[in-house]
C-alpha cells in the first residue's frame, strides 16, 4: 500500500508541476519501475503499470490525458483502500442532564435566531429580547421566541453571545442559564471570563430592569419547561 | 373537513413575508365576517383592507392537496396575505359561521370542475401514459454537435492546464478563464461552465496569496479531473445521440451534467415516477456554492414504505433569490400522488408537485428506526464504491444503528456498532453537528440508538468520517441542523 500511496503522491506532483517536465521525472519513473513487478501477481497493479507505460511512451500532446487516466485510475484505488475505524478503546461520555430541549423549528424560524447570537449583533439581540420579554408575558407556552432561546441547538451560541459586554441582554442570557442549573454551562461562561474574577458576582446579579425578566421567570415553576 | 397545517401552509405560501402578513392581519382580527360551507370544504369571508370596500377571500378545498385561494384585493401575489390569514383564522379555530358558498364563487368552482372533468377524459382517452413530446431531430443534431465543438475547446483548456503545470494558474491567466466561462454559454454547455467558474474562482483564490495554498491546488486539481472526466462522459454521451440519430430524452446523469434542467412531467414519461409516495424528513440545512453564488436547500427524506434516503435540493442563485421560493425544514410526513426522481446514485434527488400533509405518528418513527442498518462494514462497502467514481457525489446519507457514542482517550467522539467504529467529524464549512449533539441530554441518544450519518471522505487522511444530522427516537426525530 505504501508504494500505491507514493505513487499518487508523484503523480500529484506531476500534475502540478505540469507534463511538459514529466520526461525529467525520474522518481516517478522509479516508482513506475517498483510496481512493473507487483503486476504479475495483482491484476489491479497491472492496470497502473499499463496506464503508466501510456503515459511514459504518449507524445507531448496526449501527455496531458495520458497523465489524468493514470492518476484518476490511482486515486480510485486508494480511495477502495480508505480507512474508517477509530483505534483506541471507546468510554462513556458522562451524563449531561441540561434542561436545554429539542423543539421542532424549522430553519427560517431558528437560523436567524442563532445568527444574530452567533455574531453578537446586540442591536438585533434587544429586539428580539424584547419581543421574547413580551411573548412570554402574554403566554409563555404559545411563545415560539421562548421555545427557540431554550432550544439546545441555541445553547452555545447564547455562550457565545456572553462576551465582557455588561449589556443588559447578554446579562438576560445569563439569567435564562441561570435557571437551568446546568453547571457545565455554568463554567463554561466562566471559562470566558478569564480576567473577571468576580463572575459568581455577575451571575447573581440583579438590576431593577433584569429583576423583572428574573421575576417572570420565577412564575413559572421550571420543572414545567421539561413539558415543551 | 379541512386539513391544513402551518407548515403547508407555509409551503403554498409564495413567501415568508407574505406568510407574517397574513399573520399579523389574523392576529389583529382583519376579517369582519368568516363562513365554512356545511361540508367544510370551502371557507370564505371579507377582510377589511386599505380600500374603500372590504376584499372578499376565500379558500376551496374541494381537491385537498391543491387549495384554490381567490381574493379581490389587487395583489398579484399568489396566495395573497388575505387567502394567508384565513387559514391562520381557521388554524385559531376562530368562529367560522355555515352559509351557502356565494354565487360567483360557486360558479368558478363549477368551472374549474369542468375544466378537469374534460382533461381527464382526454387523458384516458389519448393513452394511459402521455407520449414524450416529439423532438426536433435536425435541431437536436445541430445542437448536439455545437456541443461537442464546445467540449473540444474545454478539453483543449484542461490539456493546457496540464501541460503549464496546475501551480501556474495564476491572476494573469484569470480574464482567459472568464472569457472560456462565456464561450461555454455560446455552447449550450452550462454544466461544463459551472465547473469552470469553480476553477476560476479557485484559481482567484490562489492568486490571493492564501495560507492554505497546498489545500487549494488540491481542489483545483480534483475540479479539474472532475471537468476532465465530464468532458469525456458528455462526448460520448453525445456521439452515441449523434451516432443512432436518436435524441429523444433519456434516464442519464449526463443530460443534467451537460447542463439540462430536467422537467417533472419528462421524468413522469420516462417512468422515474413512484405513486403514493410517503417521506419523512430527517435532516434540512441550506448550503452556499462560493464559487457560483448560490444556495441549495438540501432536505434528506426516509420512505416510509422502502427506507430509501433520498434528498430535495432547491438551487437559489443569488441574483434570483428574489424570485424563487425558498425551501424550509418539515416535521410532517408528505403523502405525495406522483414523486419523481432523478437519475443518480444511493441518494437520490426527488421532486414533487402536489402533495398531503399528515401528522407522524409512533409506527412511522418505529418504521424509520426498522430501516437503519446493522452493518458499518457494509455501509462503508457502499461509500467506497460511490466515492471511488470521479463524478459520484462526495457524501452519502444513511440511517445506522449503534450500540453506543462515546469518547476515546483522545477526546474524539466515536460511534461504535459491535466491534466496529467510526469517528464522528463534521464536514469543513459545516455547522460542528458533534459539539451540537453533545449539548443534547445524552440519555436520549447515548446507547442503543438509532443516527443519520452523512459518511465523507478526507482525502488527505484517505479517512472515512461520519457527520451526524439527526437521532431518530421512538418519538421522534431530534435534528443537529434545522
Amino acid at each position: 500500500m505504501n508504494i500505491l500511496f507514493e505513487l499518487k503522491e508523484r503523480l500529484h506532483q506531476s500534475a502540478m508541476a505540469g507534463t511538459d517536465l514529466l520526461n525529467e521525472d525520474f522518481r516517478l519513473k522509479k516508482i513506475a519501475e517498483q510496481i512493473k513487478p507487483l503486476s504479475a501477481k495483482n491484476s489491479v497493479f497491472k492496470r497502473i503499470s499499463e496506464r503508466l507505460e501510456e503515459l511514459f511512451n504518449a507524445d507531448n500532446n496526449d501527455k496531458p490525458t495520458k497523465l489524468i487516466n493514470a492518476i484518476s485510475l490511482v486515486d480510485a484505488v486508494v480511495v477502495t483502500q480508505s480507512t474508517y475505524k477509530k483505534d483506541g478503546a471507546v468510554s462513556e461520555i458522562p451524563q449531561n442532564n441540561s434542561i436545554f430541549v429539542y423543539n421542532e423549528i424549522s430553519y427560517n424560524h431558528l437560523k436567524p435566531i442563532i445568527d444574530i447570537f452567533k455574531n453578537r449583533n446586540f442591536n438585533k439581540i434587544n429586539a428580539f429580547m424584547k419581543y421574547l420579554y413580551y411573548s412570554i408575558k402574554e403566554d409563555y407556552e404559545k411563545s415560539e421566541e421562548f421555545k427557540i432561546i431554550i432550544d439546545f441547538r441555541m445553547k452555545k451560541y447564547l455562550i457565545s453571545a456572553i462576551g465582557k459586554e455588561k449589556d443588559f441582554y447578554s446579562m438576560f442570557s445569563r439569567n435564562i442559564i441561570n435557571f437551568t442549573n446546568d453547571k457545565k454551562l455554568i463554567s463554561d461562561l466562566k471559562n470566558n471570563f478569564s480576567n473577571n474574577k468576580n463572575i459568581s458576582y455577575y451571575i447573581k446579579k440583579q438590576i431593577l430592569k433584569k429583576r423583572i425578566i428574573s421575576i417572570i421567570f420565577k412564575e413559572f415553576d421550571i420543572s414545567s419547561y421539561k413539558n415543551f | 373537513m379541512i386539513k391544513i397545517t402551518k407548515e403547508q401552509l407555509t409551503k403554498l405560501s409564495p413567501n415568508l413575508t407574505a406568510v407574517s402578513n397574513g399573520k399579523k392581519i389574523s392576529d389583529k382580527g382583519g376579517f369582519v365576517s368568516l363562513y365554512k360551507t356545511e361540508d367544510e370544504s370551502m371557507i370564505f369571508g371579507e377582510c377589511s383592507g386599505s380600500g374603500k370596500s372590504n376584499y372578499r377571500t376565500s379558500v376551496d378545498f374541494i381537491d385537498e392537496s391543491n387549495p384554490v385561494f381567490r381574493c379581490s384585493c389587487p395583489s398579484r401575489q399568489f396566495p395573497c396575505k388575505h387567502g394567508i390569514a384565513i387559514i391562520f383564522d381557521w388554524l385559531a379555530k376562530k368562529d367560522f359561521k355555515i352559509a351557502e358558498i356565494p354565487e360567483d364563487i360557486l360558479q368558478k368552482r363549477n368551472k374549474q370542475a369542468a375544466k378537469k372533468e374534460k382533461q381527464a377524459e382526454k387523458s384516458v382517452e389519448t393513452a394511459t401514459v402521455t407520449k414524450p413530446k416529439k423532438t426536433n431531430t435536425s435541431a437536436a443534431k445541430k445542437k448536439a454537435q455545437k456541443q461537442l465543438e464546445g467540449l473540444q475547446v474545454a478539453e483543449k483548456f484542461v490539456n493546457d492546464v496540464m501541460r503549464q503545470g496546475i501551480s501556474a494558474l495564476s491572476g494573469a491567466s484569470l480574464s482567459v478563464y472568464s472569457d472560456l466561462v462565456k464561450e461555454m454559454g455560446n455552447y449550450y454547455l452550462s454544466g461544463i461552465q459551472s465547473i469552470i467558474v469553480e476553477i476560476n474562482y479557485l484559481a482567484q483564490k490562489l492568486s490571493d496569496n492564501n495560507e492554505n495554498i497546498d489545500e487549494v491546488l488540491n481542489q483545483i486539481r480534483e475540479t479539474l479531473f472532475k471537468l476532465h472526466a465530464t468532458i469525456i462522459r458528455c462526448k460520448d454521451y453525445l456521439n452515441d445521440k449523434i451516432e443512432n440519430n436518436n435524441f429523444e430524452p433519456s434516464l442519464d446523469v449526463m443530460y443534467e451534467k451537460l447542463g439540462n434542467v430536467w422537467k417533472l412531467e419528462l421524468l413522469k414519461q420516462l417512468g422515474s415516477i413512484k405513486k403514493n409516495a410517503r417521506v419523512l424528513q430527517l435532516n434540512f440545512n441550506v448550503e452556499f456554492l462560493e464559487a457560483q453564488k448560490t444556495y441549495l436547500d438540501i432536505g434528506y427524506f426516509v420512505d416510509l414504505d422502502n427506507g430509501e434516503i433520498s434528498k430535495t435540493v432547491n438551487i437559489v442563485p443569488i441574483k434570483s433569490i428574489k424570485f424563487i421560493k425558498r425551501d424550509d425544514s418539515t416535521f410532517s410526513v408528505i403523502n405525495i400522488p406522483e414523486m419523481c426522481y432523478y437519475p443518480g446514485e444511493i441518494n437520490k434527488r426527488i421532486r414533487w408537485d402536489s402533495f398531503t400533509v399528515s401528522e407522524p405518528t409512533k409506527e412511522d418513527y418505529c418504521k424509520v428506526r426498522s430501516f437503519a442498518r446493522d452493518n458499518l462494514a457494509e455501509c462503508i462497502k457502499i461509500v467506497k464504491n460511490q466515492f471511488k467514481n470521479i463524478l459520484s457525489d462526495k457524501t452519502v446519507v444513511m440511517l445506522v444503528k449503534y450500540d453506543m457514542i462515546g469518547k476515546t482517550s483522545d477526546n474524539k467522539i466515536v460511534l461504535k456498532q459491535g466491534d466496529e467504529t467510526i469517528e464522528l467529524l463534521a464536514r469543513a464549512n459545516c455547522d460542528n453537528s458533534v459539539e451540537t449533539l453533545l449539548l443534547l441530554d445524552n440519555s436520549k441518544w447515548k446507547n442503543n440508538g438509532v443516527i443519520t450519518l452523512e459518511f465523507w471522505l478526507d482525502t488527505a487522511q484517505n479517512k472515512i468520517y461520519a457527520m451526524p444530522l439527526s437521532i431518530v427516537t421512538e418519538n421522534q426525530i431530534i435534528r443537529l441542523f434545522y
